[in-house]
């Protein structure tokens, strides 16, 4: 057996993105912000983040920033977003690189659709009670019963075809096109980008329909197939 | 190489232990050597219904820690000559089953026996794991009730991915065995059907035992209700042990028995 396991996880993490290149602005900006919250933001770990910066992110200097942070007591652990400089900068200093939209501008409008990856994945064998499916970035389709108390999720579309009496998550990233297909709707509950409605709350008759799931405006639409 | 098969079913009291028994019995009638081990540390239950009790000396922790050899503990069925039981301690704990001593006595076992069929606690903890880890087969034992199935629906999860087959990308071949079916209240639409069940666990139907009184009659006199040849439930185990071993049976025992002209008039 081996002594260690090595997963892939997501691990919650917060972003430092600065808005400027102004050391000076951003020391005391930070110092400001600390002493609001400092139980809350000591140690805390972050990640620097240079894409909402353009093009002028190249005068930001990495070790610089790295210093100016755990002066105050924050833990840099990494950089995205940055240029070949930064990264070379980052290796020096033993950060890691996280591979974020490189030239991504600051987010303003609704969550956009997650990239298509590498098509749908396929499961072939019932989704067991207490198990969980997870397509990440992409479509699942499932071939088999889903059992009461199992999940399926999926940051795209999700076709069942099959029995669905556990629980389908589609657009679990907030993806508000996403929809869900099932050729015998059963389920505890379904939810489109966060809406959801539970088995109760599902009208009697598509028990047992085949049926398609999506979005339209704010409300959760169940149409025949 | 002998085959190893856990008998499992997450939910209690749905007839696992009877269904060791039987299957073991119907087994090593038919001239296999078969080693029955129970698995159920603390709450020993398998001596009674083989009725072995009162011969108990050692269990299966003690070979587990030693204190004991594999050929100390085993007990021989009365009956059978090629039967062998290995009870579970009642005074440890589960954690006793420890998976490197589990898989030693079930390496020993399985060079001189046919089959080793594992007599599962109930639950999803430690000792049931380690009851199916090794497994080749799983017999679902399932009541046809909503939570029985989804119980079992929950174990079957946890073959295909706890196990060290599934571990090994291989699989464990899966067999549902329905107890305690009462034919008359599915008609009467208060129990779930054969068909129901089959289509929620979408496995393989190894046989369907009747609700019958000959099983806790058989339970109490420790005679594996498989050698009560004139009850439907002995004889629908018979099939289940044909079945497990490569026969084709059609099913038996799942439609209402037809009544006389008397019993429909006044009630069966």
């Amino acid at each position: 057996m081996s002594s260690f396991e090595l997963k892939g996880k997501v691990a919650p993490c917060t972003l430092f993105r600065p808005l400027t290149t102004d050391l000076a602005v951003l020391a005391g900006d930070v110092a400001a912000r600390l002493a609001e919250t400092p139980q809350f933001l000591r140690g805390l770990a972050v990640i620097m983040d240079f894409s909402a910066l353009g093009p002028m992110r190249d005068q930001l200097d990495v070790p610089a920033l790295t210093a100016l942070l755990r002066g105050h007591g924050l833990t840099p652990v990494g950089i995205q977003g940055g240029g070949e400089a930064h990264e070379r900068q980052a290796a020096d200093l033993h950060l890691g690189v996280f591979s974020g939209n490189k030239t991504e501008a600051p987010r303003t409008g609704s969550v956009s659709a997650p990239p298509a990856e590498t098509g749908a994945m396929v499961v072939e064998k019932p989704v067991r009670s207490g198990q969980q499916v997870y397509a990440r970035g992409r479509d699942l389709v499932v071939l088999a019963p889903v059992g009461q108390g199992a999940e399926v999720i999926a940051d795209g579309n999700i076709h069942i075809y099959a029995p669905l009496r556990g629980r389908a998550l589609a657009g679990a990233m907030g993806f508000e096109g996403a929809r869900i297909f099932c050729t015998e709707l059963r389920a505890e509950l379904i939810s489109v980008a966060g809406l959801y409605r539970v088995s109760e709350d599902l009208p009697g008759n598509f028990n047992g329909a085949a049926v398609q799931v999506s979005l339209s405006g704010r409300q959760l639409v169940i149409e025949p197939l | 190489m002998g085959k190893i098969i856990v008998v499992t079913s997450g939910k209690g009291g749905v007839g696992k232990t009877t269904s060791s028994a039987s299957l073991a019995m119907g087994l090593a009638r038919r001239g296999m050597q078969v080693a029955v081990l129970d698995f159920d540390v603390g709450l020993r239950n398998l001596d009674l219904i083989m009725g072995c009790e009162r011969r108990v000396v050692y269990d299966f922790v003690n070979v587990i820690q030693g204190e004991a050899t594999l050929h100390q503990a085993l007990i021989r069925d009365k009956r059978v000559e090629n039967l062998f039981i290995l009870p579970a301690s009642q005074t440890k704990d589960k954690d006793a089953l420890r998976m490197d001593g589990v898989e030693k006595v079930l390496d020993e076992l399985t060079g001189r026996f046919d089959f080793i069929l594992c007599d599962s606690p109930a639950g999803i903890e430690h000792g049931a794991l380690m009851a199916m880890h090794f497994a080749d087969e799983a017999v679902v034992v399932t009541n046809p009730e909503v939570s029985s199935v989804r119980d079992s629906d929950r174990v079957l999860g946890l073959l295909q991915s706890k196990t060290k087959k599934a571990r090994d990308g291989g699989n464990i071949r899966e067999h549902l065995l329905l107890t305690r079916y009462d034919p008359e209240r599915v008609s009467r639409g208060e129990m779930l059907s054969v068909t129901d069940v089959e289509e929620i666990l979408a496995i393989p139907l190894l046989g369907v035992i009747p609700e019958s009184k000959s099983v806790l009659a058989a339970s109490n006199s420790g005679e594996p209700v498989i050698l009560d040849d004139a009850s439907d439930a002995g004889q629908a185990y018979d099939d289940a042990v044909s079945r497990l071993l490569g026969e084709d049976l059609p099913h038996r025992f799942i439609t209402p028995a037809k009544k006389g002209f008397f019993a429909r008039i006044f009630g069966g």
